[in-house]
């Protein structure tokens, strides 16, 4: 099953955990502090039918507000992502694993 | 879970069993000499070409993830302050490398490849005239004493941050004395820090506390171990430098990447010369609080000097220090993008990501350059 990471800037917190509350079997917050003290939100989440949807909108949702948001598989940055291709993005990376 | 986290977001491979037992080992002196305050986090190590230790939460339960690589990288830095010749060269290969494996993160082959190729050359260069790296044992001890120090350094900063979580008023109150009583008597640097210090943002002091009980950790366990104080000092010291030079190369890594859509050439050359002061500002403009936090660490390891015993060789130890400016940090963060913006061209990178794109294996190409791969 094919995992992502993504990071999101620290507003908008609750909303987040709010929107992904009901996909805790797939979604994990991961809280971390790094050496220059840059506060971000961390989600690892499985890819599948259920929650590539709602990743998406708050993917969307971030892109459209010229937010923070990066995806990761295996340690590498995934380019291109554009509010309009976020769910093909995000299947595709379902498929590849 | 924290395996599935750090195969999402970093690259990684397999750590050497024998370091990681040496990392253990380290970890269970470090929380030897704190009080205990609960359970320790767990210690997790990785090898990532993230170069990245940080103290993380998974469901509940606290993570002190170690990077090999970061050890690795220490080492590394440290041979070349002892470099027989070619040191600045050798630290723009160095560089070179970093920014290499960090684009290629950044899904940026084709500048990735860039970078790996100049770090080849500067290599070659360097080799010219001999191998900088024939040392004598006496400096190998050194350089041994350098990065276990820095190791323990960067171990201990962040498992202050878990003990500030638990203890954050106390702790907060005696970080802040200990910040006054650094600043007395310093009238014109204290008026300059004052200022930055006012503009710092919330969790500035927790930072601040995190670097004083690395610096002071690194100090007890091995002055308990047989190194001498002054590496174990020093190694701090350049600890918190060389983190301040690897957050450089990642502004500098992003800031490049950014540049991969621009194709005027002349835009491109500005851009690319305006990202030496982006980085060396930072976005937030906080370079004098870097430059606070380097001069706390100092002043609080020489605190703790002074009560120990007298160390024949104390001197050493500062001229290290000023002497990886001139090696080091200058000809990396001023000196790299003015060497390469003749031949970084919009034209040459066009060029690069033609040529990645065309073959499935780029990414295994810059790999076999940099040596990860290996």
């Amino acid at each position: 099953m094919s995992q992502i990471f993504i990071e999101l800037d620290k507003e908008g917190e609750t909303e987040v955990r709010t929107e992904l509350q009901n996909l805790s079997n797939d979604v994990s917050f991961i809280e971390a502090k790094r050496f220059d003290g840059a506060l971000v939100l961390q989600v690892l989440a499985m890819l599948n039918t259920v929650t590539i949807p709602l990743l998406a909108k708050v993917i969307i949702e971030r892109i459209r507000a010229n937010r923070h948001v990066v995806i990761k598989k295996d340690g590498m940055v995934i380019t291109g992502l554009s509010a309009d291709n976020a769910i093909k993005v995000l299947s595709e990376l379902a498929k590849n694993d | 879970m924290i395996e599935q986290y750090l195969a999402a977001a970093r690259r990684t491979r397999p750590p050497t069993p024998s370091l990681a037992a040496e990392y253990a080992k380290y970890y269970k002196q470090i929380t030897a000499h704190t009080t205990p305050i609960g359970p320790s986090p767990e210690l997790c190590i990785t090898y990532s070409s993230d170069r990245k230790c940080e103290l993380i939460t998974v469901n509940q339960t606290d993570y002190l993830v170690y990077d090999q690589y970061l050890g690795q990288s220490f080492n590394r830095l440290n041979r070349i302050q002892y470099a027989l010749h070619g040191a600045s060269m050798l630290s723009q290969a160095f560089a070179s490398k970093f920014l290499a494996e960090r684009l290629l993160s950044l899904g940026q082959t084709g500048l990735a490849a860039f970078f790996a190729l100049v770090a080849q050359q500067f290599q070659r260069n360097v080799k010219v005239d001999g191998d900088p790296f024939k040392l004598s044992k006496t400096v190998e001890d050194i350089r041994h004493g350098l990065t276990a120090s820095q190791e323990i350094f960067v171990m201990a900063h962040e498992l202050a941050h878990h003990r500030w979580r638990l203890d954050q008023d106390n702790l907060s109150k005696e970080t802040s004395h200990y910040i006054s009583e650094f600043l007395e008597g310093k009238e014109e640097a204290a008026h300059y820090y004052r200022e930055a210090l006012e503009q710092a943002p919330d969790e500035f002091l927790e930072e601040v506390f995190a670097d004083d009980f690395g610096a002071l950790i690194a100090l007890r366990v091995l002055s308990m171990g047989g190194i001498p104080v002054w590496q174990a000092a020093a190694g701090a010291a350049l600890a918190f430098k060389y983190l301040r030079l690897f957050r450089h190369l990642e502004l500098l890594a992003h800031g490049i990447a950014s540049l991969s859509i621009e194709s005027n050439p002349e835009s491109f050359k500005r851009r690319l010369v305006s990202l030496k002061d982006d980085i060396w500002d930072g976005a937030a403009g906080n370079i004098r609080l870097f430059q606070f936090r380097e001069h706390f660490i100092r002043h609080r390891l020489w605190i703790a000097r002074a009560q120990m015993p007298s160390d024949s060789a104390k001197d050493q130890g500062p001229r290290l220090i000023e002497e990886y400016d001139e090696k080091t940090e200058f000809p990396v963060v001023l000196g790299l993008v003015d060497r390469l913006q003749g031949s970084l061209t919009p034209k040459v990178l066009a060029e690069l990501n033609e040529k990645m794109g065309a073959r499935d294996n780029g990414i295994a190409l810059v790999d076999s350059l940099t040596g990860w791969s290996k």
